[in-house]
């Protein structure tokens, strides 16, 4: 009992939260290498778990226990309804902070400019301390309304903000080596990309239903399927406009989107638009959003799932995650964590590439054998990536931060100093720090 | 108690911060403590290095001493629970040299951002001082306009100052002092051109370089002074100078600015002579008093006025010797009283 | 030269500091030094090697001498480095009861960090010079470094003369466990000349007093031993050894020959030390200019007992030890050019 690790695990876990989902699944198999308790903000309903789950509010007396717990994780995602808690209480009791996303300037952009805590200053402020003179001057005009908010356009890229959630954090979690090379040029402790995982759940789910009979079309269509909520970055109409460039291929097959769209947005009127026009040809089907349970029947059903992401904010794909486990293609553009997943796993196209994509599709339907190679190689690539994967690889990061987190407070200590000292960060001491006695410390 | 004297390093320099420490040091053991004097490295450019060094200061660990006493920037961010600071120096670059000809940061972006660090630093760092001494009132002023620092002044005093006596109040008025432009030897030599006694001029110090001295030189030989003004250009034993005082009718100290009154009045006093300043030498009127223990002169020709009337009137410099001594009892310029303070 | 030393301790770092300043100033050159106020207490270790880090004294001199560690860490483009001892709690005591760090992660990170800035600076240094071999042994097991003996001579060393050899051996140091002034004492009873011994240095430790004084009555040996428990004057310790048959140096594996082995063989005194003394053996040599014994008082007492009874070997040994000061090159000549080669 003494020696087994004491972990926190703080996490969204309502219902439909998909970290909630992962949650679940990778906390409990770490609950098997270490004594791990859930804390939540959320009310109930929550996820099932044979873990602990705690109910916690921020700034709360109860949360000085965090003190004696070995470490600490906080899911982190760009949403600050579900995150805000987390964010907070990771400021006061440093751990290990998982990044679930590329992006989290629309949580602090909520954070500071709207609600309870709203302080525009700041957001001028901390843009400054993480990009200089320039995103200072960004975040004014955005603030004047000279200029396109950051979070509503590719911008939000050059402009992450989640050097801002990681700065008393002990180590932090990437799901995609290029997150992590892009967090180790700007933070000095230790940094691991894991792999997402395709829950074994899923995975045992995927199996039993190949042995299910699924009725063919009628007319013999391959089924593609798109799940998740349609944002404009997932590039469905992209897709659509393909098919409807090239009938004979659009014939081949019927495109289904299962996931939620407001018909009232212009985006979805667009998309409507588009498949009214689209020809004789055109199948597209919008599911909209479905209960587990019809969610579940739609992709056990798929043939091939399209899974775009451009411009690419995400950390990693959970929906990527989960078609793997189906032994099914997957195409996708061939950027950020798609571009790091095993070569033939997966049917990849440059981001953008719409001719390229219809190709490599003509080639899978075509193709039924290479339909099945790719899957079986997706769904090997799947087993890979399993919660207990991912759960021995946050024990070995937190035994990693341990060892370094006597030099990391040291050099919080020392930045600390040097902030009593209005020292400002464009002076080359910080830089000297870093080069020099940074090794010594082994960050 | 262990007592630590913390001051700066500059390379092979030897100035007055570097003489207080030591003497200040041998007084405290007198006194019964052990105390050894601490030198932290100080290196001011590039301009970046004042950042790095302030850090260096704020790092370093002084185990062992149950006080600090703290004498000058930045060697007074040393962390200690027990600190005492005896100013005499801010980093006036950063200050009221600041716009100036001596400002010596560059005004660069980096050099503003390092002015900036220095004023926030000393704000931050200046308060966790026990007790905050000032070797003058002026640094005093400062301290309180910059930094918003309420202090007292702590006045230092000669080493030995029973070495200094009075023999005679002779024909010859005496100016102790590194030649250079800020002491400003050649307002003292302009005046004597203006003299009508026929008072005598000894200077003795060594030139900052060549040229000072030669200017010197040059001057006094323009205004056809070589018979009244007599130069001394190198250091002097402690002997001689003692001497020099003991003889002189008066004492002239007239330097640009400065920031205390400076040792030299100090020994004139203890030597009982009076002292000839000007109103911009600075600090000096923290002693000297118009009229009462010397003369506080405008400019050249009140300087040269000063000098024909204590030549003329040696009562009247007898009189102000010995309110000089007084000066500097009431206030108790004394090492009894620095170490009390100090160790209090 | 750059120094750390411990304020308001008194310490040998402090005494080859000076006395090295002394003989550069006395070949011409200008010495500043800084000494660098240390503390070893383990937890403000990495603040100190930073603000070390942090000085620059590039512009201060053509050449910068580093001797106590870390004083090493100083930045310099001609840095050459006397190494006298690690942290050794850090390296070879780590594990031991003389560890002086925890074995928690914050101390295990303190201890990995000075190995590291070990590692990472010494190497800057142009030469790298110890005191002793066992010192170069320990830089190269621990961090790979290769080094080269200086031995560090007497500041001083005129007034050790020599005078006609009374009968008594002499032990100045300060009086601890680990310098076993309590072997000498226990030797002094099995005796078999009219030898004596005479022991001085302060007592470090009052109850190691207590011990010697104990024995000394237990076996009543008040006219083979004196002690003298306290500081003594360089000149009447430069005439004790002046008129001693030999010295005693024993101490347990320290790592230098120590400043009394000079000391004696600069008065052409044989040394008695013993074979786990440590860095006296890097010098003396058994039965040349000197007696090595194991440590335990018989052993000891019969040594003490040789030099009693053959004046000649022992004015032989001494005259040996004094040529071996020339033949190891201890001298400041050959310090100050190896520094500054």
């Amino acid at each position: 009992m003494s020696d087994e690790l004491k972990i926190a695990w703080f996490t969204p876990f309502h219902t439909d939260s998909a970290i909630g989902e992962f949650s679940q699944h990778v906390a409990s198999e770490l609950g098997k290498l270490a004594a791990v308790e859930i804390w939540t903000s959320d009310e109930q309903p929550w996820l099932e778990s044979e873990l602990p789950v705690i109910r916690f509010q921020p700034g709360e007396q109860r949360l000085a226990e965090l003190r004696d717990r070995d470490a600490i994780i906080y899911n982190l995602g760009n949403y600050l309804d579900y995150h805000q808690g987390i964010y907070e209480v990771s400021r006061e009791h440093p751990g290990v902070v998982i990044l679930h996303d590329r992006v989290l300037h629309h949580l602090f952009a909520d954070l500071w400019l709207q609600g309870d805590h709203k302080h525009p200053p700041k957001y001028i402020e901390r843009m400054r301390v993480h990009y200089g003179q320039v995103g200072a001057t960004v975040a004014e005009e955005v603030l004047k309304g000279e200029r396109l908010p950051v979070w509503e356009s590719e911008e939000v890229l050059e402009f992450p903000l989640y050097e801002e959630s990681i700065e008393t954090a002990l180590a932090v979690v990437t799901h995609s080596a290029d997150q992590a090379r892009d967090v180790r040029d700007r933070w000095l402790g230790p940094v691991s990309e894991l792999m997402l995982p395709s829950y074994r759940s899923v995975i045992e789910r995927a199996a039993r239903s190949f042995a299910g009979e699924v009725a063919d079309l009628s007319d013999g269509r391959v089924r593609l399927l798109t799940i998740g909520h349609v944002n404009p970055n997932k590039q469905v109409d992209g897709v659509i406009r393909m098919l409807r460039s090239d009938p004979s291929l659009a014939r081949l097959v019927d495109y289904r989107v299962a996931g939620s769209i407001s018909e009232f947005t212009s985006y979805g009127k667009e998309l409507a638009q588009l498949v009214a026009l689209g020809g004789s040809q055109l199948s597209v089907e919008f599911l909209g959003r479905l209960s587990d349970e019809d969610l579940e029947h739609e992709i056990a059903r798929a043939d091939i799932f399209v899974n775009l992401r451009h411009p690419n904010i995400e950390g990693a794909s959970a929906s990527l995650m989960r078609e793997l486990a189906y032994g099914r293609p997957v195409l996708c553009f061939d950027s950020g964590y798609f571009a790091e997943l095993q070569r033939d796993a997966v049917v990849r196209v440059p981001p953008g590439d719409f001719d390229g994509l219809a190709r490599r599709l003509r080639e899978l339907l075509e193709n039924p054998a290479l339909r099945s190679e790719i899957g079986q190689r997706a769904l090997a690539v799947a087993r890979e990536h399993s919660e207990a994967a991912y759960a021995r690889g946050l024990l070995a990061l937190i035994a990693e931060s341990q060892r370094k987190s006597a030099g990391l407070s040291f050099l919080d200590k020392v930045g600390g100093e040097l902030g009593r000292m209005g020292i400002d960060a464009r002076l080359p001491i910080f830089e000297e720090i870093a080069d020099d006695f940074a090794r010594v410390l082994d960050l | 108690m262990r007592i630590a004297i913390v001051n700066n390093q500059a390379p092979f320099v030897k100035g007055g911060a570097e003489l207080l420490a030591e003497w200040l040091q041998l007084k405290l053991s007198e006194h019964g403590h052990q105390a050894e004097v601490v030198r932290l490295p100080f290196q001011w450019r590039p301009c970046e290095r004042i950042v790095d060094h302030m850090l260096a200061a704020r790092l370093v660990r002084v185990p062992n001493a149950d006080r600090v006493i703290a004498l000058k920037f930045p060697a007074y961010y040393v962390k200690h629970d027990d600190k005492v600071l005896w100013l005499l120096h801010q980093f006036r670059q950063a200050y009221d040299l600041w716009g100036g000809p001596f400002q010596e940061i560059p005004g660069t972006p980096t050099g503003h951002r390092v002015r900036e660090a220095i004023i926030a630093a000393d704000r931050a760092y200046l308060p966790e001082a026990k007790r905050l001494y000032t070797n003058s009132q002026i640094v005093g002023e400062r301290l309180k306009m910059y930094s918003r620092l309420d202090s007292e002044p702590l006045f230092p005093p000669l080493y030995d100052a029973s070495a200094y006596r009075c023999e005679d109040y002779g024909d010859y008025f005496f100016y102790p002092s590194r030649i250079n432009a800020i002491k400003r030897q050649h307002v003292v030599v302009e005046a004597m051109a203006q003299l009508s006694t026929p008072a005598r001029l000894v200077m003795a110090g060594p030139p900052d370089t060549q040229q000072d001295l030669d200017q010197l030189l040059d001057t006094i030989a323009r205004y056809d002074l070589r018979s009244s003004v007599e130069v001394i250009p190198r250091w002097i034993s402690d002997e001689e100078k003692i001497d020099l005082f003991a003889r002189a009718r008066g004492v002239v100290y007239v330097p640009l600015g400065e920031d205390s009154y400076g040792y030299v009045t100090l020994e004139a006093f203890h030597a009982r002579k009076p002292v000839i300043t000007m109103a911009d030498s600075g600090g000096t009127q923290e002693l000297v008093s118009d009229g009462v223990n010397g003369f506080v002169a405008s400019d050249v020709p009140a300087v040269a006025a000063a000098i024909d009337r204590l030549w003329s009137e040696r009562a009247i410099a007898e009189r102000m010797g010995a309110a000089a001594l007084e000066t500097i009892a009431e206030l108790d310029i004394s090492w009894d009283r620095v170490v009390r303070c100090l160790t209090s | 030269m750059a120094n750390t030393y411990v304020p308001f301790v008194d310490g040998g770092g402090r005494i080859i500091a000076s006395d090295l300043a002394s003989a550069l100033r006395e070949r011409g050159h200008e010495v500043e030094k800084l000494d660098i106020p240390f503390s070893s207490v383990w937890h403000e270790m990495l603040e100190q090697m930073l603000a070390i880090r942090m000085i620059d004294v590039r512009e201060q001199a053509d050449v910068l001498i580093t001797i106590r560690t870390p004083s090493h860490l100083l930045r310099h483009p001609n840095k050459r480095t006397w190494f006298i001892h690690h942290h050794r709690g850090a390296y070879d005591l780590w594990g031991t009861p003389y560890q002086d760090i925890p074995s928690t992660p914050r101390g295990i990170a303190v201890r990995d960090a000075i190995r590291a800035a070990d590692n990472l600076y010494l190497p800057e240094s142009q030469r790298i010079f110890t005191n002793s071999r066992i010192v170069g042994e320990r830089l190269r097991e621990y961090n790979d470094i290769d080094s080269t003996v200086l031995y560090p001579p007497l500041g001083a060393p005129a007034r050790f003369v020599t005078r006609e050899s009374s009968n008594y051996v002499f032990y100045p140091s300060r009086m601890l466990g680990h310098k076993r002034q309590l072997l000498a004492v226990e030797a002094a009873a099995h005796l078999t000349t009219d030898a004596r011994i005479v022991l001085a240095g302060v007592p470090d430790d009052p109850g190691y007093l207590e011990q010697l004084r104990a024995v000394i009555a237990e076996h009543r040996l008040e006219d083979r031993v004196e002690l003298m428990p306290t500081w003594i004057d360089e000149q009447v310790k430069a005439d004790l050894i002046a008129s001693s048959m030999g010295v005693l140096y024993l101490p347990f594996l320290e790592d230098s020959y120590g400043y009394v082995t000079l000391e004696a063989f600069h008065a052409a005194k044989p040394v008695i030390t013993c074979q786990d003394s440590g860095g006296t053996l890097e010098i003396v040599e058994d039965s040349a200019n000197g007696l090595v014994v194991a440590p335990d008082p018989c052993s000891l007492a019969r040594a003490i007992d040789r030099l009693r009874e053959s004046a000649e070997q022992a004015r032989a040994m001494g005259a040996a030890g004094q040529r071996s000061l020339a033949e190891h090159d201890i001298s400041w000549d050959n310090v100050v050019s190896s520094l500054l080669g």
